[in-house]
């Protein structure tokens, strides 16, 4: 076991994400890892002129100025490692989100060997190849290059074939991408990833290193998708592959003395994580809602699934309006506006992705979007079944749109009107944006993690009991009785409460704290997936305590604008303020 | 990503950059006049690919070397009707290419060529200028000297007229009325234009372009289909142009104006930009000695450098060097590479003005 001397005492953690560099740091205190506090700057490098370094300066020297401490020299050098206590970081580690999509093509023999395989390590960063060439299909090499060069890949991965035979038929495999990389300038080439056998690598070496940048992995059809040396390879390319696109992240590398990853990754290793901290046989589900793209990772019992979709806040905000009606995102906005008005400060938004709401006004159009956001991910994710056969536990809701609220219970509402999942979901909260520290910090520093993952990382908002019923074959009233239910705590005493139908009902508990729910009385048609209801539901208070979601199984608002308002208002009276602070 | 600052230049040096979103080819070198209308730099793939079987037409035996019965080398281009490919003796055969196209290289005895070549990214100067600066495999830095605005909001297009003004003092708004010819190949700016019918009405006057301090969000769809380029200024919604902007405009009305703006795809983060060089760009001319200046690039005509590009060093008008035995014509020093200049006749050149 490493004894505290040899662990770093204080490390970085940088975030470089398409709008904002975000700065946490990290301290070793009485035996422990803590979550010291955070700093954000606008990410520089817009127009290709300007280094990436220079915002991620900025945020340090905003941390800091909070902390009143040093971590970088007058040369805007990190001071590596830590001297005199308050003098420079000992470890550094980062995440970016700030390219674009890699542009992955696969090349492999058959479909269901090595392209598999191939598809299945690209999975653990969320992406999907632009081309898969199998030489299986029978096409001829024309059609194959025309297939390669109109994708126009930045990265190629190239397998197939065991390590002791199929060399001709990867040999012909190569010559389309010899090929194809012919036709292009230098400059425009793809880099070369080849995973197939170590004979075969040699010869594609010998020829491909003129051509292209090259580099070579171990067989992934031998050692498999989820072998370490096959993802790091596939990082180390796509981490070359960035310091290309983006100016100054090179430069970030050489002065960190640490490589990054991909935050898509780290996002979608953390989710992976938290999957074996929750209940087993349950489904954890993380979303990450950016400027330029949306991070949606499911993961159960360590088993990942991760998504990237094109839907973002910031300069693709215009494109959420081709996949709903003006009118319907009006309609989730809590007061008069027209139609023009919010379309108006959406395209500001898309022309400034910086531009943060500065009033209650332009704060309920990005909440109204981002629950279009989260209808858009759970419809491209596929995640109709855990949404409604019970089997979701957790989700954690991430990103700047549902971090800077003025109450939390916005985010939460954000994420039961966007989700509206059935049965008990816990919901929480990435307050500090700490989610993708801990996917990119847990090789570096597996220490740090197991220590601020055992603190509140995340803020527990509550967990929300939906129950599945058709309203319109519901025999009770909206805000009669639905349900009763009974609240025990640890020291043994017991409230009973009436659940109403159509409402938010939320009982309000002390946060933190270990309580029982009893299902007293549930009407024949209702069912709570995934809840077992003859017996008591352990489970930890938010700070929203614990609520009920009676809203149905389609959340329906009234056709006028005033009934529109007055529910939406409704709703978030019934959910209240935040009066508990956490502990 | 950050974009904190829009520059506004009443008169000055003007540092522009043009570059692409990712590594491609450069065509500019440092100190190269530039046109509007120059290429700096491209990404570019060929859509579609062909094999063409030689070895069956021609007869090769399978011992036989079909590189020794071919007329081209990789990576030449062929016209439609080139032979390419020949066997001699008792068998005479030629082969000649069906389409014009690219020889990429031969595989299991078929020739592969490729055709549809098509720029992905294409990235033009937009305004007469000069390169300062080469980014390699991605652009160049253009500096000229006069007015410049950045604008909050483009529709991709590029173009360029005379600088006219709506009558602000009616409001400023582009509408029916000022549909007239004279904003026939003219860049006009207003406070705004409320009147999606107006926007498309003005395509049958083509505009060089407009320049709006405000537009409605809902008029951008019009606006990004019209064929000239339009620029808002200041705000996306109902406003005006705001003074500086307007002060900028105001000064430099019946000036050569040039509207600039980056498509509107996701890599682009740059804002469009409004050019109004100090000397006015005047398109070519009758006389080739007043016209060339340094910097400029011509292609010789004919000779041991016939077809090559070739920049202009010095001008050497005829009658101011009498030592010379050629002193009676106008002559050029051009420089083709780093190491080769050569004087030339000015008639055995061309200037290369790509419209």
């Amino acid at each position: 076991m490493n004894q505290p001397q040899d662990l770093a005492r204080t490390v970085l953690y940088l975030d470089i994400g398409t709008v904002n560099t975000r700065v946490s740091l990290f301290d070793y205190r009485d035996q422990s890892y803590l979550f010291i506090g955070a700093a954000s700057a606008a990410t520089s490098g817009g127009d290709s002129n300007y280094s990436i370094y220079s915002g991620v300066v900025d945020a340090v020297r905003k941390l800091e100025r909070a902390t009143k401490r040093r971590f970088l020299d007058q040369n805007s050098n990190f001071v590596i490692p830590m001297k005199l206590g308050i003098t420079g970081v000992d470890q550094i580690g980062f995440s970016y989100t700030c390219t674009s999509d890699p542009r992955i093509a696969l090349m492999g023999l058959t479909r269901t060997g090595s392209l598999q395989n191939l598809r299945n390590l690209l999975a653990n960063t969320g992406i999907r190849p632009v081309v898969e060439i199998c030489a299986a299909d029978g096409l001829d090499i024309s059609e194959n290059i025309d297939r390669l060069l109109n994708a126009d890949p930045r990265i190629v991965i190239l397998a197939g074939g065991t390590e002791i035979g199929a060399e001709k038929a990867v040999y012909r495999l190569g010559e389309i991408l010899m090929l194809a990389c012919k036709s292009l300038t230098r400059e425009q080439r793809p880099e070369i990833l080849f995973m197939g056998s170590a004979l075969a690598g040699q010869q594609m070496e010998r020829v491909f290193s003129k051509i292209s940048d090259f580099s070579y992995a171990p067989n992934v059809l031998e050692i498999g998708s989820i072998g370490h040396s096959s993802l790091d390879s596939l990082l180390s390319v796509m981490n070359r592959n960035a310091e290309k696109q983006v100016l100054g992240l090179k430069d970030l590398v050489e002065r960190s003395k640490t490589t990054g990853v991909p935050g898509e990754f780290a996002f979608g290793r953390s989710v992976r994580l938290m999957s074996r901290l929750i209940k087993e046989n349950q489904h954890v589900l993380g979303i990450d809602i950016g400027s330029d793209h949306t991070v949606v990772a499911k993961a159960k019992n360590l088993d990942l699934s991760l998504e990237v979709l094109p839907l973002g806040m910031g300069k693709r905000i215009t494109e959420l309006l081709n996949n709903f009606e003006l009118s319907e995102l009006q309609s989730w906005i809590g007061f008069q506006i027209k139609e023009s008005e919010v379309q108006d400060y959406i395209c500001n938004k898309s022309v400034y992705p910086d531009l943060v709401p500065g009033n209650q006004y332009s704060a309920q159009i990005e909440q109204a979007l981002t629950r279009f956001v989260l209808k858009k991910c759970a419809k491209e994710a596929g995640m109709n079944s855990i949404l409604r056969d019970g089997s979701l536990g957790m989700v954690l809701l991430c990103g700047s749109v549902v971090r800077n609220v003025e109450d939390p219970g916005d985010s939460l509402l954000i994420g039961m009107d966007g989700l509206h999942p059935f049965g008990a979901v816990d919901y929480f909260l990435d307050m500090n944006g700490l989610t993708s520290a801990v996917g990119a910090l847990a090789q570096l520093n597996p220490i740090l993690i197991s220590h601020i993952m055992n603190a509140s990382t995340f803020l527990n908002l509550g967990k929300v009991i939906t129950p599945y019923f058709n309203q319109k074959n519901s025999k009770i009233q909206d805000g009669k009785k639905f349900m009763s239910v009974a609240v025990r705590d640890d020291a043994g005493n017991v409230r009973k409460f009436d659940v109403p139908r159509g409402r938010i009902y939320r009982i309000p508990l002390d946060f933190g704290k270990n309580y029982e729910l009893d299902f007293l009385k549930i009407p024949k048609e209702v069912s709570i997936p995934g809840v077992r209801t003859w017996t008591p539901l352990g489970f930890k208070s938010g700070c929203f305590g614990i609520v009920f979601d009676t809203r149905g199984d389609a959340l329906e608002l009234p056709k006028d604008r005033t009934s529109q308002i007055s529910k939406l208002k409704f709703w978030k009276d019934e959910l209240g303020p935040w009066t508990i602070q956490p502990s | 990503m950050k974009n904190s600052s829009t520059n506004i230049i009443t008169s000055g040096n003007i540092r522009c950059s043009r570059l692409l979103s990712e590594d491609g080819s450069v065509t500019v070198f440092p100190g190269q006049a530039v046109d509007p209308s120059t290429q700096i730099a491209y990404r570019k793939i060929w859509r579609k690919h062909f094999l063409m079987n030689v070895t069956e037409s021609l007869g090769i035996a399978s011992d036989e070397n079909i590189r020794d019965f071919l007329t081209i080398k990789e990576g030449e281009f062929v016209s439609a009707g080139e032979v390419i490919a020949k066997r001699g003796g008792k068998k005479n055969q030629v082969i000649t290419a069906q389409v014009s196209s690219r020889f990429l290289g031969l595989s299991s005895g078929n020739l592969i060529f490729e055709t549809d070549p098509d720029d992905i990214e294409n990235v033009i100067a937009g305004f007469p200028g000069v390169v300062t600066d080469v980014v390699p495999s991605r652009g160049a830095f253009l500096e000229t000297i006069g007015s410049y605005l950045q604008g909050k909001w483009g529709n991709g297009k590029k173009g360029q007229g005379i600088l006219l003004s709506m009558d602000m003092e009616k409001g400023g708004i582009f509408g029916q009325d000022n549909i007239t010819v004279d904003i026939a190949g003219a860049i006009v700016f207003a406070n705004t234009c409320l009147d999606p019918d107006a926007l498309r009405s003005s395509v049958k006057m083509s505009p060089g372009g407009l320049i709006f301090g405000s537009l409605p969000s809902s008029m951008l769809s019009v606006a990004m289909k019209m064929p000239f380029p339009i620029i808002v200024t200041d705000l996306i919604g109902v406003g005006r142009l705001s003074d500086p902007v307007h002060m900028v405009l105001g000064e430099n009305i019946i000036r050569f104006a040039y509207l600039y703006s980056y498509s509107c795809g996701i890599q682009n983060k740059q804002k469009p930009e409004i050019i109004i060089p100090q000397e006015e760009y005047v398109p070519e001319g009758e006389s080739l000695l007043k016209k060339l200046k340094k910097g400029d690039q011509i292609r010789i005509i004919e000779g041991f450098h016939g077809g090559e590009l070739g920049i202009v060093v010095e001008l050497l008008p005829g009658m101011e060097n009498d030592s010379e035995a050629l002193s009676d014509i106008d002559r050029i020093k051009v420089c083709i590479d780093q190491n080769t200049e050569v004087v030339l006749p000015l008639s055995n050149v061309e200037m290369i003005h790509v419209k």
